[in-house]
């Protein structure tokens, strides 16, 4: 973190640059000669752009809805986990600055009067559409990944492999029997050898 | 359907039928699915049933005001315009309405409530002008300061500023996604098909403010007009959906607006004067009531006191007397 301007995970470190978070590392390595979006005419990169606001707008929002705003949540998993790093007196202020941190972004973004059945609901349209897109396909773009589907493996995974409060998040997910067998083959393809996850 | 649905909405001006992004949404919505909507055209927030604009007054399910749930309100009412969609096409409106909304909405904002110039020329005169008298004076620095608290919680940095650092950054997205909406539409009339979606509800209210208000600071009104089916599109909907306010061409306006202004403000002006005279009888009382009849109102319960006062030590000496 003292490495970063902005202490924002993920990140890389090229020489005396450290380039943070999903968008700007595209950016760079697309700078860089590596892309998987060539591949793609105007109107799919048009299309995968939209997607992947698709998830930062509503799954994103929904996951951490979830996570601060469901209290059984909050308080069982995510302020324990948030303030674990921290010594005591430190870590109960800054898990609950933490909390109304987000429950004001949420009455910005217009979520604060959701109810949790009205977020899942959401969570289902989601990966009702992403079903739909994706359709029988290997990747979302047909035969090559791209960078959606880093992003979706990435949400999708997380969301299937972690232990909350109730099962109803990731049973949202499951019932999207295609959606399943694209994050295992991604898991497969490329994360062979770490073990752990869904097949174990 | 018994009771007619009634919508409120910010009026419009600069051509277009309102000049709120939202309103805009759900206007053209709801033009384009066909529901028989009851619409007011305020320029009052509190005189919406939700405090705020736009808001849906339902029989059943009381006010509601967020768009997206109007549109849901008006899909349960089978006023629905993603009918002819498919399921794959329904999931690509819903994907580049987010794409609007994170990346388009963000510098809409900025433009709008945030850059100094347009903010002071364009968004805080309109709505100085148009909201009626004693709330004009607050509303649109409390309607800016929303604005920018929001602007904030999105992007997720407490610290913004209205500044060149911000300005590149949100002009950045815009820039991208409209370029991403202009290579998605390429020559097509509507995003779908031949007939307008929700997502071209979406796009219109977000792109027709951009192209219609007359900004000092332009940036994105220059990138949009050179995007002919962007601009078209907006102007083809404003035409086809909208016609009574897309005759009022900018040349048009100008000489048909000193008239509506002189005859919009005659009231107005009879208000004030109306409202002016009782300030000033308000200010005179209380000048009189704080020097000279102050002592009369205190009188009243302090000569009941006196004289029951002076009855009683009048009874007391007659005691005496006695």
């Amino acid at each position: 973190c003292s490495l970063q301007s902005e202490c924002k995970v993920p990140f890389i470190h090229v020489g005396n640059q450290v380039v943070s978070e999903l968008g700007p590392i595209i950016q760079f390595t697309k700078a860089k000669g590596h892309s998987l979006s060539d591949v793609l005419d105007d109107v799919q990169r048009a299309e995968m752009k939209a997607y992947m606001e698709l998830m930062n707008n509503m799954l994103l929002t929904a996951e951490l809805y979830i996570q601060w705003c469901d209290e059984t949540t909050a308080a069982e998993i995510t302020r324990p986990r948030y303030s674990s790093p921290y010594p005591w007196p430190l870590k109960h202020i800054l898990a609950y600055q933490k909390q109304w941190e987000v429950r004001r972004k949420m009455s910005a973004v217009g979520w604060a009067e959701k109810t949790l059945e009205q977020v899942y609901e959401d969570v289902a349209q989601c990966c009702q559409a992403l079903s739909q897109r994706l359709g029988t396909q290997m990747y979302f773009f047909n035969r090559q990944p791209t960078e959606l589907d880093a992003l979706v493996f990435g949400h999708l995974f997380t969301i299937l492999t972690t232990q909350l409060t109730s099962n109803e998040l990731s049973d949202k997910v499951k019932t999207y029997s295609n959606l399943l067998t694209f994050v295992h083959r991604i898991e497969q393809t490329y994360f062979e050898d770490q073990g752990g996850g869904l097949s174990s | 359907m018994a009771a007619p649905l009634e919508l409120f909405c910010w009026k419009g001006g600069w051509g277009l039928p309102s000049v709120n992004t939202e309103c805009l949404t759900v206007l053209a919505y709801a033009k384009f699915a066909g529901a028989p909507l009851k619409v007011h055209k305020i320029a009052n927030p509190w005189r919406s049933p939700t405090g705020s604009l736009p808001a849906l007054k339902t029989p059943e399910e009381g006010s509601l005001s967020q768009p997206s749930k109007i549109i849901i309100q008006l899909k349960k009412q089978k006023y629905n315009a993603d009918y002819d969609l498919s399921a794959k096409e329904g999931a690509d409106a819903l994907a580049f309405i987010s794409l609007l909304e994170e990346k388009l909405l963000p510098a809409l904002i900025y433009t709008l409530w945030v850059d100094p110039k347009n903010y002071v020329d364009v968004t805080r005169r309109w709505h100085g002008e148009n909201i009626p008298f004693p709330l004009n004076f607050f509303l649109p620095g409390r309607m800016q300061s929303r604005q920018l608290d929001r602007l904030r919680l999105v992007r997720g940095d407490s610290r913004l500023e209205p500044g060149d650092e911000t300005e590149k950054e949100l002009y950045r997205d815009a820039l991208e996604c409209m370029d991403l909406l202009s290579q998605r539409l390429a020559s097509h009339k509507f995003f779908f098909g031949d007939s307008p979606s929700s997502l071209d509800a979406h796009v219109f209210g977000h792109l027709a403010p951009l192209l219609k208000m007359k900004l000092p600071n332009a940036k994105l009104q220059q990138h949009l007009k050179s995007m002919d089916n962007l601009s078209n599109f907006c102007s083809n909907i404003l035409t086809l959906y909208f016609p009574s306010e897309g005759e009022d061409t900018p040349g048009r306006k100008f000489s048909s607006q000193p008239e509506s202004s002189d005859f919009d403000n005659e009231p107005h002006k009879r208000r004030n004067q109306v409202l002016s005279v009782l300030v000033a009888l308000g200010a005179m009382l209380s000048y009189a009531l704080l020097t000279g009849i102050l002592s009369i109102q205190h009188v009243r319960p302090q000569g009941a006191l006196d004289s029951s006062e002076r009855h009683g030590v009048g009874a007391h000496e007659e005691e005496d007397d006695d």
